[in-house]
């Protein structure tokens, strides 16, 4: 409360100094046109320096304005330089304004408010239309890829699904999206999914306290603010109409055996390891199946657009509709693919002179079909370890597990904003924003036969069905309803002339709910997808089946409210200092901790360094209580039922099921950033550096305690700690040679040094992750104390022992024969066991960068976009490694006996492994670091007279996305995108496929 | 002055609306339609199906008849292969160290018994809300709850020897690392206590 105070306060005693100018007034008229094309400037803001005349140019750049003789006429629009020029007391003038082709003019969309590029003191990283438009991105995140310096973003190759953002480092095991600012309103990086990419103007990432500061809670994985396209005043209605169709390939398949080779390998494991001959004539398998062949297949890719925008005196208006339909390369268009329909539209309307009302809206239908993927019998992982003698046609449906099929989803985001000009500089704004979305999923677990040795089979060869195995289907609708009604002021003043100040004060109100409801139903008639539905099911529960018809619903929700702040001061445009504070509150917390300060100060800025230092945090908790569960069977952290059996007859009992901390607060971090942007050769080079460094304080992490407290979940505590720390650099080049030649190249370089500096009391908690499953269950990655959080952790190997008296002669490694992998003794205790593990790999690169390319010759440009990461290593997880199933071609490289090979990735081949060489180990491990070439694109600009009669441009292109990729990974793709825990681990991660496609490009 | 008194308008304006929001961040269990322990053991059929949960960690204790058996020649372990049930391999062999899975899950859920039948002992005359709930057979049934407790305390002491010893209440986290182990002849008191009462209680309610 004494915060607030002291800003009331200092508010009113500015406002008392106001002045007001008055002089001698003569009318100037003038046309602004474009100086290379000669086009006239509707929109164009005509302003007279030191004074508050303001006016607009018309359709025809027409302007007339009252000022003085000697006075100063500032012309401004967005993409263009800013003109100055003193009045000589003609009456007419005219104005050429020059594009900015550096980004030094722009104005950029900062919490509540916006700001001159050149007056921003923040670290802000800035990905513009042009860029976008010209990649075609299904998800908007792929166009942040190494274009916006301190932003990592992991790619997957399923059509539509949602790849890792990690902007300035990783400063948690869970919880690490930022949040999306679509218009002003608060999203989720889910929401990224809907948004059509051809109708973003900008996105601004936000990485440093100072600027994330105003967003509180919400900011501490830094802020992604996506500022839409608007109307513009007195515009005739420009149309613009893209498309674009392509085929997609898959790039790299990995060598397994074929079904020769495979029957030798099996019959060599079996008889190592004392058993029979299980292939007898080997001639007679020939080359078998290659299932990854089978599985895949090219698929389509198009996207459509077009859009109108323009304005009257009174309105500005902004339509678009598109499509994206992207099929995938895993089972081709049919089985897995994604689907997109945009209808936006932007308005705004001045209801009076002082009170503006504005409509934001989106509409989106999302469709996507898929494959289930990246996990134990995920559809990659299944063809690359199924038996290749298997021919495609006897095995039904080659299709393991889960399908998803049909996800309806209807997405609607709306903005309301009505902005009121009290005075004229200060305007009052209340915008409501909300999301509703529903969701309609379906699933089908098939009756299936896979091989006569199967124990997963539920059917029989002969079609009949396994007793005890049922097909079934299920259905979830999932609805949401998010919203935030925020209110603020902003305030712009001078004191005499060179003090500039911009001040924002409001509060945030925010609600998420959401609820799903569930049911699944088993035998689907004929066992078809025809009829794979709730309606035509016809099981039902019986005594001995209880899970025929099952049903379930759920719902949630969250509350926040804030108070938030932000005074700007700068003098004379030189020398700026920025206060912000913001007061949060949670629903999910305790009495004691309800509210939290943000705060950010700068220190200065000079010559366009800057400083920062501030505290922002993170809310991921949820509210704590004693709650009590009934009933059971329900299968917690110990085995069986909440109730005991007495006689043959189960009786449901009640316990204690949760603890509260009452203590729990907000994750905090506090983040200094120092660094400059400098200019060079007249402004044809830019470059700009940060450096920060992050300490995150306050994890949440379940604290170690005594066993003798049972069985009830001890609560979490915010014990945990991180620490980062990096450098963000972005250098730019843009020229004309001999004004024909027009080149434009902008290189991004991000890094970040990770390190987890506390977990819970006695620094022994490990949170394990990337499970997988190879004949034992495995976990590989790790997040610890006094290690980069999601590490992969196993054993150390050196060699192969060749003979017996090498494995006497090492240190004890119980169940090892000659042809094993000897492992590392690293405590030196002379036995090999759980406590030799150590770091084998690190998944998150080193440093990561970005080039991208345009030229201009004539009527021809080109754009090239490289993507780099290096340092980043990838376990491979993806072989099954049972008796029968197919094994990846290193294994002709195994060790046959003594002196045959001597590396640890080769050991002997049998059918049981005493020595378990299947264990977490660096054989597994290999290099990931990669250099892709993301896009590249060629296109020409129709400019004849007979075209410019029917249209004001014409492009035509083709395009490579996924061109080449350079790595040594003997994977399918060295990006594999998955939670802080899982990023890295190969099981079969569906790859980025190659996409060749031409399109059109047409303004009308 | 106009303008002075626009902004003293706006900002008085925001801050009314900044007072009355901050109900807006109170929470209430039920909006989750959870139950907690305050809506609880109100009546007797709470008392009696808590009473069941206090059975269930018997089930949790199978393992015990499993390691005495492989802990003598009656049976071996790890059939599979090096890596099959490693906890009571060793066992088998003797080579146990406090690091075993099967010895911490007995551990653990003989504690778990031990804190639900403390928990109902400790709101055995009043609940949480102050109010007693009397009911016929109150008594018998908590013989019961103290002979489970007997009971778990006894396969503990059995299996571990001289162990933590609490009988008030269900721990919380600020008991963590707090108890060390308590001397036989403490436990041996109590033990022959609680069955006093029991015989006392099956008296009362025949």
């Amino acid at each position: 409360m004494r915060l607030k105070f002291l800003l009331l306060c200092l508010l009113v005693t500015i406002g008392s100094f106001l002045q007001q100018a008055r002089a001698q007034q003569t009318a100037v008229s003038g046309k602004v046109t474009n100086k290379t094309t000669g086009e006239a400037l509707a929109g164009a803001s005509i302003t007279v320096q030191g004074t508050k005349s303001a006016t607009v140019s018309d359709a025809q750049g027409g302007f007339t304005i009252k000022a003085d003789k000697g006075a100063v006429l500032v012309v401004t629009f967005t993409g263009f330089e800013t003109v100055r020029s003193t009045l000589t007391g003609a009456a007419t003038i005219s104005i050429a304004m020059e594009s900015s082709a550096n980004s030094l003019g722009d104005v950029i969309v900062i919490g509540y408010g916006t700001q001159k590029i050149t007056k921003v003191s923040g670290a802000i990283s800035t990905v513009k239309s042009d860029d976008i438009e010209k990649l075609k991105p299904v998800r908007t995140e792929e166009a942040l890829q190494g274009r916006a310096s301190g932003v990592n973003v992991i790619q997957s190759g399923s059509p539509g699904s949602k790849p890792t953002v990690l902007i300035r480092g990783i400063p948690s095991f869970s919880g690490t999206d930022p949040v999306v600012i679509i218009d002003g309103v608060p999203q989720t990086l889910t929401d990224f999914n809907s948004i059509n990419a051809a109708d973003i103007e900008s996105i601004n990432v936000l990485k440093d306290a100072a600027t994330t500061a105003i967003y509180g809670v919400k900011g501490g994985n830094g802020v992604i603010v996506v500022t839409t396209k608007n109307g513009r005043r007195n515009q005739k209605t420009d149309i613009n109409v893209n498309t674009n169709f392509g085929v997609q390939q898959v790039v790299n398949t990995i060598g397994v055996l074929n079904a020769s080779e495979y029957g030798a390998m099996i019959n060599e494991g079996s008889t190592v390891a004392g058993g029979p001959v299980i292939f007898t004539d080997l001639s007679k398998l020939g080359v078998g199946t290659n299932w990854q062949n089978e599985i895949f297949k090219n698929a389509s890719f198009q996207t459509h657009s077009i859009s109108a925008r323009g304005g009257s005196d009174k309105m500005t208006y902004f339509l678009s509709g598109g499509y994206v339909d992207q099929g995938g390369i895993v089972g081709g268009d049919s089985k897995s693919r994604y689907s997109r329909g945009n209808f936006t539209a932007n308005l705004s309307f001045d209801l009076s002179s002082k009170v503006k009302f504005l409509v934001n809206t989106t509409a989106v239908t999302l469709n996507s079909k898929g494959v289930q993927e990246n996990s134990f019998n995920s559809v990659i992982g299944s063809a690359i370890n199924f038996d290749p003698t298997v021919t495609v046609n006897n095995t039904v449906a080659n299709t393991v597990g889960q399908y998803g099929f049909s996800n309806l989803l209807l997405s609607e985001i709306f903005k309301f904003e009505l902005q009121y000009d009290v005075l004229k500089s200060l305007k009052l704004t209340t915008r409501f924003g909300y999301t509703k979305y529903d969701g309609n999923a379906k699933s089908f677990t098939p009756l299936v036969f896979y091989g006569p040795l199967n124990v997963e089979n539920s059917m029989n060869a002969d079609g009949s069905t396994v007793s005890g195995r049922f097909n079934s289907v299920g259905h979830e609708k999932t609805s949401n309803f998010n919203y935030t009604w925020e209110t603020f002021g902003n305030y712009n003043f001078k004191i005499k002339n060179d003090h500039n100040f911009e001040t924002v004060l409001g509060m945030s109100v925010a609600k998420v709910s959401g609820n799903a409801a569930g049911a699944t139903r088993q035998d689907v008639p004929f066992n078809s997808w025809e009829f794979a539905d709730f309606t035509a099911a016809t099981g039902n529960n019986s005594a001995t089946n209880t899970n025929a018809l099952t049903g379930y619903y759920y719902q949630y929700f969250r509350r926040n409210l804030s108070y938030f702040t932000r005074i700007n001061y700068d003098y004379n445009d030189k020398y700026l200092a920025s206060f912000t504070a913001r007061r949060d509150g949670s629903y999910a917390f305790g009495s004691d901790n309800r509210y939290e300060d943000f705060f950010k100060s700068k220190i200065f800025d000079y010559l366009k360094i800057r400083g920062s230092y501030g505290s922002i945090g993170n809310e991921n908790v949820n509210p704590q209580y004693v709650s009590i569960v009934t009933g059971g069977p329900s299968y917690g952290p110990t085995a069986n039922s909440n109730g005991y059996n007495f006689g043959d007859v189960f009786y449901p009992g009640s316990t204690v099921a949760s603890a509260a901390n009452n203590a729990l607060r907000w994750e905090k971090q506090l983040q200094a950033n120092f660094g400059f942007d400098a200019a060079f050769l007249g402004r044809k080079l830019n470059l700009s550096v940060d450096y920060f460094q992050k300490n995150v304080d306050g994890l949440l992490f379940t604290p170690s305690a005594s066993l003798y407290l049972g069985t009830v979940p001890i609560p979490t505590a915010n014990i945990g700690s991180t620490k980062s720390s990096g450098l963000d650099l972005s250098l730019s080049y843009n020229n004309v040679f001999a004004n024909k030649l027009k080149l434009g190249s902008t290189i991004t370089f991000t890094t970040a040094k990770n390190e987890v500096t506390a977990t819970n009391n006695d620094g022994t908690a490990k949170i394990l992750g990337g499970y997988y499953f190879n004949g034992q269950s495995q976990s590989v990655t790790v997040f610890e104390k006094g290690a980069s959080p999601g590490y992969f952790y196993g054993y150390k190997t050196m060699g192969i022992f060749q003979n017996a008296a090498e494995i006497t002669a090492a240190p004890t490694q119980s169940g090892a024969v000659p042809g094993d992998i000897r492992f590392v003794d690293v405590n030196g205790d002379g036995v090999i066991n759980a406590n030799d593990r150590v770091k084998i790999g690190d998944p998150f690169p080193t440093f990561t960068m970005g080039w991208n390319l345009n030229l201009e010759y004539k009527n021809f440009d080109l754009n090239v976009f490289t993507y780099a990461s290096i340092g980043n290593d990838i376990y491979k997880a993806y072989e099954r490694n049972a008796n029968y199933s197919n094994k990846s071609r290193e294994v002709l490289a195994r060790w046959t006996g003594e002196g045959s090979t001597n590396d640890s990735r080769y050991p002997r081949y049998s059918f049981t492994d005493a020595n378990s060489n299947i264990r977490v180990s660096d054989r597994y491990v290999e290099d990931g670091s990669f250099v892709k070439i993301k896009n590249i694109q060629l296109g020409y600009t129709f400019t004849s007279q007979a075209v410019k009669k029917m249209f004001s441009r014409l492009h035509v292109y083709v395009q490579v996305r996924n061109a080449f990729t350079f790595t040594k990974y003997t994977g399918f793709d060295p990006e594999i995108a998955g939670g802080i825990l899982d990023t890295g681990v190969d099981r079969g991660a569906y790859p980025q496929a190659r996409t060749f496609s031409v399109g059109l490009d047409i303004k009308l | 002055m106009k303008k002075f008194n626009y902004i003293l308008f706006s900002l008085a304006l925001i801050t009314m609306l900044t007072v009355s929001c901050s109900k807006w961040v109170d929470y209430n269990p039920k909006e989750d339609y959870v139950i907690t322990e305050k809506e609880y053991l109100k009546s007797e059929s709470d008392y009696r199906t808590m009473l069941i949960s206090v059975y269930t960690p018997l089930q949790w204790l199978n393992q015990a008849v499993v390691v005495g058996e492989i802990a003598s020649d009656n049976a071996v372990s790890g059939g599979e292969n090096a890596s099959d049930v490693l906890s009571l391999q060793q066992i088998d062999d003797y080579i146990h160290t406090p690091i075993n899975s099967t010895l911490q899950e007995l551990w653990t859920s003989a504690y778990e018994g031990v804190n639900r039948a403390n928990y109902m002992t400790q709101y055995k005359t009043t609940n949480l809300a102050g109010t007693t709930v009397s009911f016929a057979g109150k008594d018998a049934m908590y013989g019961e709850v103290y002979f489970l407790r007997a009971y778990y305390y006894f396969t503990l002491v059995k299996f571990f020897g001289d162990v933590p010893l609490f009988v008030d209440k269900r721990l919380g986290l600020s008991d963590s690392k707090a108890l060390s182990r308590a001397a036989k002849a403490k436990r041996k008191n109590y033990k022959i206590c609680g069955s006093s009462f029991i015989r006392k209680s099956i008296a009362v309610s025949k």
